[in-house]
């Protein structure tokens, strides 16, 4: 009875979220969020079909695993052939069932136990499916929780047919680095602080990923680590195929000068030095380094190139700083709540620049931000919570810096 | 370094000048105290050898107990390595001019070995004229154009000088014999060797100067110059055996001829000897002549002594002799009695120095030596105070630019790269430092304590040098410290990961200890003990420069203490008699004293030779031990007690016990009059300050010569005598020779004295910059870094008195912490000081000095206060505004 009412209840809440967010992605992303909540589960997915490659994608997960560049083609996989017939199925117990061969969550950090998956039928065809994978206590899905599931796969296909939705997946993108069941320990007093619980991340060559999450959640430990400022404590980080979960000080050093370039909130320029100075002083640190008075040029400040920090506005400070970070072509830009002390206009200054850097530069730029309006510049939003990567979505369409409103 | 970080680097320099300034003063002063100590202790040498070489000093002096024949000149100039030999007159005398008495040692004039610098005239050109030391014209005011009336004979050798013809002084003239001033030495009275007879001597002289090749190549103060002259030092040892037994058989000869002339004459006459008046004067003329041979002779004292008793008994006949058989017969047993004991005669000696065989020059290692030690005591000092003052700033810098680092580092730079920054700002400024302080040192201080040192000798110090092995050393060594303190205040920092330094530092200690639990101290004062443990670093170092103030001055006070303590314990503990009188024979002199009301000990008071390694000259006091103890104190130096009169050994002071490493039992050589040699044994040991006096009983005396003194002085007490009218008295009175007062002493403390007064401004100043820069940066550096601390203070309604208060409760801490640190340091460094300037004939009181420990104190506290006045004053100008 309780249970009737609490399925009742998420259904109203996904109509709410189907009907009234403006955005799709939202939308759906926020639908998905309700059922995996209600029916307490540990990941999930939402799975839409691109008819010209006939594949499917991920466009928005839930839980541990990061599938976010795992395309599946349709008719193959639990997902595929939930898309391809629309019937939905429900692996009540994967380790005694021998139909079951395994889902693309097995190979991403997550071992699937029991798992739903149901079509997301439009009047005319199926349109993807959406899949939810094990009980966060241990239990099975039953019939009822089945349902719920796809009476929230019909309203979500209806919502989509309605707003219309093209899902173009483009080519598929080359991993840049990767994060397997990354953890990290803090010694805290008798015992330690676990502040990473095992986190599985992808990051793809030029893409502009942002990290929302609360303060504490283990964001800025997340990136430390890719950053090569931290040591992790256990899994593993690999860069371009290389292994650097456990370098030396000097080699950890050497990824920093090679492969990382640093947005910092508070700028940490070189005070005694020059914008342009600021900007050759990293650029003599590698070889192969873009000219420093170009980098200063694509950020838009060659008039200012030769004020010292002080001599400049923080909006400047920054532009410098991102300047500063690209001058060496790095694989990687981390930036760190670049804008915190910034206010609206040099922030949008600042991410517009950003934004260029990755979509004219072809840059890599992973951002940690406390503010979702960011978010909506991202190709993927990772948010984290309580140390585990709490969902990853997709923007299919990103919108430019000059759109963000806050 | 890539060039944009060299930028960096120096643009950094440049935002923190105070504190690349405090490390280049800090470096700056230790090298120029180190380097200018250890300059002018060379330049004090190189100009000594320079002036030695100028004279064309002797490398060797041989001087033989039975004079010096031409034949052995001759040999020893036939010697390998002997470039030229030079004979030399000389005798003993007292020189008088009126009433004035100078002790004087008559010397010939040489012409190519040990030349004198004019200072004033020319040299004698015949018989009728003579040259004084300096020294002379200084202290009795004799001078050119003066006539010394006549000369007394005081040696043996004396009766080989011609006559009494009265000298007039043509010049005043420095002797390379007499190069130290402080050195109390008998100065020389420089006449013609004509004025010897020569003829009688048989062309035999007294001293023998030579001169070794190639030994002006070298400077005369090191090893390579002392084996030079070693090597013909030993062949000149080796031929002397033989040169000594012919010259021994040569004298015998002579001797028994002479004798045999005696005797036979004795024979010849001895009918009419027995009578008639003739008999008094034959007799006479052969004990004359048998008291020449034997005085002669060394080792013949005895007879010469039994000799004079006897012609003074037949001096005192009137024309004829009373008893004439009996004198007879006594004059032939003493002439059988010579004859025998020229049997076993004992053999010459030669006595061969080298450099070390004079006392000024073994003053001048000593006296270069000292400023060594000195310089070793000082780099002590700066060593500790610079590495920590170079580790204080750096650590300062680097804990203020935390946040910057941190970023390098993230943006991968090595750790290596981020320390260049550093290593570059501390090490240059050391380097400037040092470089400044080589020129400071060589153009400043070394002239300076060149010129102070330019009184204690006759030649010109003035000339500077720089030696280069110590001023590489420095360098290098200056190098070395600074890495060291740059990389232990970077240690810290390289292992901390980018993103630790990246973040708030927090504040060291326990966490959780803000809660609960009882509590002792207000929460202010708790707050500054915190700010103390987070910042441990700058308050050690503020500690330690505040120490290193409060030491300068303590030494600067102490040293003062030292000189002043020795004067007053001299005189107050020591010297109880007022004046020394000095007679030829004293009767009248002891009756006169009596009749003025003052007390008077009579005693022996010579001047000695000892050799221990050096030969060294001192004073002899011998006499009744009780009486003297009561003029002047001979108390054990270890239980202060009374020393009990002896017969068994000598009295020594314990400054030559403790350089010479002597004890009671110990045994030396000492030589009286030149000629009277004998092997003492230390019987105690005396507290006292100056002077290098040694007491004996006349009995002690007796055995080791043979006979006892004869007393030549009184110490007097004048008890309510009127000194003034007693010295017009005595000086009329027949006998008598000089009045000394015991004050006259003084006079040796008084360069001591004016040298520790300028080191104690020396000092003063050196505190005062160290202070100015050292303090002020750091004080500086702590307003800077809680500004923002300060300013929120501000803000919250916090007085500018009470913000100042914040800011000077920990000054007080570290400024009590370094006064106690500093007193300790500087008494210790005070005690090494002292004991290195003290010299043979110099102790200094030792002991620490309260009131140097209340200048140091105050000093130092006024020092602080000024300091935080100035530096304080930014609390009243801060800008509440630049919280934000």
């Amino acid at each position: 009875m309780a249970e009737e009412k609490r399925f009742t209840k998420a259904t109203w809440q996904i109509m709410e979220q189907l009907l009234e967010v403006d955005s799709l992605d939202d939308a759906l992303s926020g639908s998905l969020e309700i059922i995996v909540k209600t029916l307490n589960s540990e990941a999930g997915a939402i799975w839409l079909l691109d008819t010209k490659t006939d594949r499917l994608t991920p466009m928005f997960h839930i839980g541990p695993a990061d599938i976010s560049n795992i395309t599946v083609e349709n008719g193959l996989g639990i997902e595929g052939v939930v898309t391809k017939t629309g019937k939905s199925v429900i692996v009540e117990d994967a380790v005694n069932d021998s139909r079951f061969e395994g889902s693309v969550f097995d190979d991403n950090g997550l071992v699937t136990k029991t798992m739903i998956c149901v079509p997301l039928n439009n009047l005319h065809d199926v349109i993807g499916c959406v899949q939810i994978v094990n009980k966060k206590d241990g239990s099975l899905y039953d019939a009822e929780e089945l349902k719920l599931c796809e009476r929230m796969a019909s309203l979500a296909a209806i919502t989509i047919d309605e707003k219309g939705l093209i899902v173009d997946l483009g080519e598929q993108k080359e991993i840049l680095a990767t994060l397997r069941n990354v953890t990290k320990e803090f010694p805290s007093g008798d015992g330690v602080l676990r502040v990473l619980k095992g986190i599985n991340l992808d990051i793809y060559k030029n893409e502009f990923v942002v990290v929302l999450g609360e303060s504490g959640c283990g964001k800025s430990t997340m990136m430390n680590i890719v950053g090569g400022m931290d040591f992790l404590t256990d899994g593993t980080l690999t860069v371009e195929g290389k292994d650097f979960s456990h370098p030396s000080d000097a080699e950890l050093t050497k990824y920093r000068r090679e492969y990382i370039g640093f947005i910092f909130q508070s700028y940490n320029l070189m005070p005694n030095l020059t914008a342009l100075e600021n900007v050759q002083f990293i650029a003599e640190l590698v070889k192969d380094p873009m000219d420093a008075a170009d980098a200063i040029a694509k950020v838009g400040l060659s008039e200012r190139a030769n004020n010292y920090p002080g001599q400049m506005s923080g909006g400047q400070q920054q532009r410098v700083s991102i300047a500063r970070a690209i001058v060496k072509k790095p694989k990687l830009i981390l930036a760190d709540e670049p804008t915190a002390a910034l206010d609206y206009t040099t922030s949008i200054e600042v991410l517009s620049v950003v934004e260029d850097i990755v979509r004219k530069q072809g840059a890599t730029v992973m951002m940690v931000t406390h503010n979702p309006e960011i978010a909506k510049m991202a190709d993927r939003v990772v948010k984290v919570r309580n140390g585990k990567i709490a969902s990853i979505k997709k923007n299919l369409h990103p919108v430019h810096a000059e759109e963000l409103v806050w | 370094m890539k060039k944009t970080q060299l930028k960096d680097a120096l643009r950094n320099i440049w935002k923190q000048k105070v504190s690349f300034l405090s490390i280049i003063v800090i470096a700056l002063l230790g090298v120029t105290t180190f380097l200018g100590i250890g300059y002018s202790a060379a330049a004090l040498r190189k100009n000594a050898s320079t002036a030695y070489n100028r004279q064309n000093y002797r490398d060797i002096e041989v001087i033989s107990t039975r004079l010096l024949t031409s034949e052995d000149l001759d040999c020893i100039r036939a010697l390998d390595g002997v470039k030229d030999v030079e004979p030399v007159w000389q005798t003993a005398a007292n020189a008088y001019i009126g009433s004035e008495k100078q002790v004087i040692n008559i010397i010939t004039a040489t012409e190519r070995i040990n030349l004198v610098s004019m200072i004033e005239g020319r040299m004698p050109k015949d018989a009728s004229e003579c040259a004084i030391e300096q020294s002379v014209a200084e202290e009795a005011g004799w001078k050119v154009g003066d006539e010394i009336e006549w000369a007394e004979m005081t040696d043996v050798t004396g009766q080989f000088f011609l006559g009494a013809d009265p000298f007039t002084i043509v010049g005043v003239v420095a002797h390379p014999d007499h190069a130290s001033k402080t050195v109390p030495e008998t100065p020389y009275m420089i006449v013609s060797p004509d004025r010897f007879d020569r003829i009688a001597m048989e062309n035999c002289c007294m001293k023998a100067e030579i001169v070794v090749e190639k030994a002006a190549d070298v400077n005369r103060f090191t090893k390579a110059y002392d084996e030079t002259a070693a090597t013909v030092l030993q062949k000149i040892e080796e031929i002397s055996a033989e040169r000594i037994a012919i010259r021994d058989a040569q004298l015998k000869e002579q001797a028994l001829q002479l004798i045999e002339q005696a005797e036979t004459a004795l024979a010849e006459n001895r009918e009419q000897l027995t009578t008639g008046t003739q008999a008094r004067d034959t007799l006479l003329g052969i004990i004359v002549q048998a008291e020449q041979i034997a005085g002669g002779i060394d080792g013949m004292n005895a007879a010469v002594a039994s000799l004079r008793e006897f012609r003074q008994k037949i001096e005192a006949e009137t024309s004829e002799l009373n008893d004439a058989e009996a004198m007879l017969a006594q004059t032939e047993a003493m002439i059988k009695e010579l004859r025998d004991q020229l049997d076993n005669m004992e053999p010459g000696r030669w006595f061969i120095f080298d450099g070390h065989g004079n006392a000024s020059f073994v003053q001048l290692i000593i006296g270069s030596g000292n400023l060594e030690s000195l310089e070793m005591t000082f780099s002590l000092l700066f060593v500790l105070v610079g590495a920590l003052v170079i580790y204080a700033t750096i650590s300062k810098m680097i804990d203020e630019q935390r946040t910057l680092v941190g970023t390098t580092k993230a943006l991968g730079f090595f750790n290596r790269e981020i320390f260049a920054k550093y290593l570059l700002f501390g090490l240059s400024a050391t380097v400037l430092g040092t470089l400044f302080g080589v020129l400071l040192a060589r153009f400043v201080l070394e002239p300076f304590i060149l010129k102070g040192y330019g009184a204690y000798y006759t030649y010109d110090t003035t000339a500077p040098t720089v030696t280069v092995g110590p001023t590489l050393i420095v360098l290098l060594a200056g190098i070395v410290l600074a890495v060291g303190a740059i990389t232990f205040a970077c240690y810290r920092l390289m292992r901390t990961p980018a993103i630790r330094l990246m973040q708030q530092a927090v504040p060291k200690g326990k966490k959780g200890s803000a809660k609960g639990g009882k509590r002792l101290l207000s929460l202010y004062s708790r707050l500054i003990l915190l700010n103390i443990r987070t910042d441990l670093r700058r308050v050690i170092v503020t500690i330690v420069s505040a120490a290193g103030c409060c030491a300068l001055i303590v030494i600067g006070f102490t040293l003062k203490a030292a000189v002043n303590g020795a004067v007053k314990n001299q005189y107050s503990s020591v010297v109880h008699y007022d004046a020394k009188v000095q007679y030829a024979y004293g009767e009248e002199i002891e009756a006169e004293l009596k009749k003025s009301g003052a007390e008077c000990v009579p005693l022996y008071d010579v001047f000695i030779t000892y050799r221990i390694k050096d030969n060294q000259v001192g004073e002899l006091l011998c006499g009744d031990i009780e009486a003297i103890e009561s003029m002047y104190r001979l108390n054990d130096w270890r239980t202060k007690d009374p020393i009990e009169p002896t017969d068994e050994g000598i009295l020594i002071q314990r400054r030559l016990a403790e350089i010479d490493k002597l004890d009671v039992g110990s045994e030396f050589q000492i030589t009286v009059g030149g000629a009277k040699t004998a092997k003492v044994r230390v019987a105690g040991i005396f507290e006292n300050y100056i002077g290098r006096s040694m007491v004996m009983s006349s009995g002690y005396y007796a055995s080791l010569f043979g006979q006892e003194p004869t007393p030549n002085s009184y110490l007097i007490r004048l008890n309510d005598a009127d000194e003034e009218a007693l010295r017009t008295r005595l000086k009329m009175t027949s006998g008598f020779t000089s009045y000394t007062p015991a004050s006259s002493d003084r006079a040796m403390f008084d360069s001591a004295t004016s040298v520790v007064n300028s080191i104690v401004v020396l000092f003063i100043v050196l505190a005062a910059i160290m202070a100015g820069v050292v303090l002020t940066n750091l004080t500086n550096i702590y307003v800077m870094q809680k500004k923002r601390e300060l300013v929120v203070m501000r803000i919250n309604g916090f007085t500018v008195k009470e913000v100042i208060g914040y800011c000077t409760r920990e000054t007080i801490l570290t400024t009590i912490a370094g006064i106690v640190l500093g007193i300790a340091l500087g008494s210790g460094i005070a005690y090494r000081i002292v004991r290195a300037m003290e010299q043979a004939f110099i102790r200094f009181d030792r002991s620490v000095s309260p009131i140097a420990w209340l200048y140091g104190a105050l000093i130092t506290v006024l020092f602080t206060i000024i300091i935080n006045v100035i530096v304080l004053r930014k609390v009243k100008h801060l800008k509440l505004t630049d919280a934000a």
